[in-house]
């Protein structure tokens, strides 16, 4: 059990083209959730709908065009960033390859210390030891 | 579009809830007193730090005589696990689509 996502995705478009796919609300409505909302600067709020749920509330923390977009988002419906809920923190680094552009996507912060306040570092690992444990009883 | 309670990765994303849950899963169930004796905390500290895992549904208690028994309940910690999963699977699907919509602009 890891708690960082860690996804690459190799695209023939230029990248100035996912981008726009990446960080245009009109595209993040068609392949994160049905709705989108984002202040495109660094602190700007963000929100994302799911039909019959939501809204998740977000906020951008880095903007570097076309290279970087990061955000931290609730895992949680209606509640506030710095609430009592899991929050993550996504970011997408493009880079361009060979004519196209090779997107890297992160998603970490489960155990994140701030939000937790406690030292996490490596307890992902015992806990994947414990599920295998609690799973063969 | 998956959601967990984050209150599992917060009990036990402290050393100690994690070491006193360990405990108890390789256990089987104990004391206060007893978890105490083991891990360099107080009777005090451990709980604190029982109750704050009994929120989260990783373990139970149940009185025998004057002390409660802690039992492990792991269904929680499986259930995070597999919300893990869940979301990197998540993730596979949405690059695709940004992928789609990237190389054909007129979709």
């Amino acid at each position: 059990m890891n708690d960082v996502i860690e996804q690459e995705v190799r695209i023939e478009a230029p990248i100035e083209r996912v981008w726009q796919v990446i960080t245009d609300p009109a595209y993040v409505a068609r392949w994160f959730g049905n709705s989108a909302e984002i202040d495109l600067r660094p602190g700007g709020p963000l929100r994302f709908g799911w039909d019959g749920h939501g809204p998740f509330h977000g906020v951008v923390e880095r903007v570097d065009p076309p290279r970087e977009f990061a955000y931290r988002w609730v895992h949680a419906a209606g509640v506030p960033v710095g609430g009592q809920s899991v929050e993550t923190q996504v970011s997408f680094s493009l880079s361009e390859v060979d004519g196209g552009t090779l997107v890297r996507l992160v998603e970490s912060g489960l155990a994140d210390e701030q939000h937790y306040k406690g030292n996490t570092e490596g307890w992902t690992a015992e806990l994947a030891e414990l599920v295998a444990f609690a799973s063969a009883q | 579009m998956s959601t967990v309670d984050g209150a599992v990765f917060a009990a036990l994303a402290d050393p100690t809830r994690r070491a006193l849950f360990e405990s108890l899963v390789h256990g089987g169930e104990g004391t206060a007193t007893g978890l105490a004796a083991r891990l360099p905390v107080t009777r005090q500290a451990v709980g604190k730090h029982l109750a704050v895992l009994e929120r989260a549904g990783l373990v139970q208690a149940r009185r025998v005589g004057r002390e409660a028994r802690y039992e492990p309940r792991t269904a929680e910690l499986t259930a995070a696990a597999d919300w893990l999963t869940v979301l990197a699977a998540e993730w596979d699907q949405r690059l695709a689509r940004i992928k789609s919509l990237a190389e054909n602009p007129d979709a």
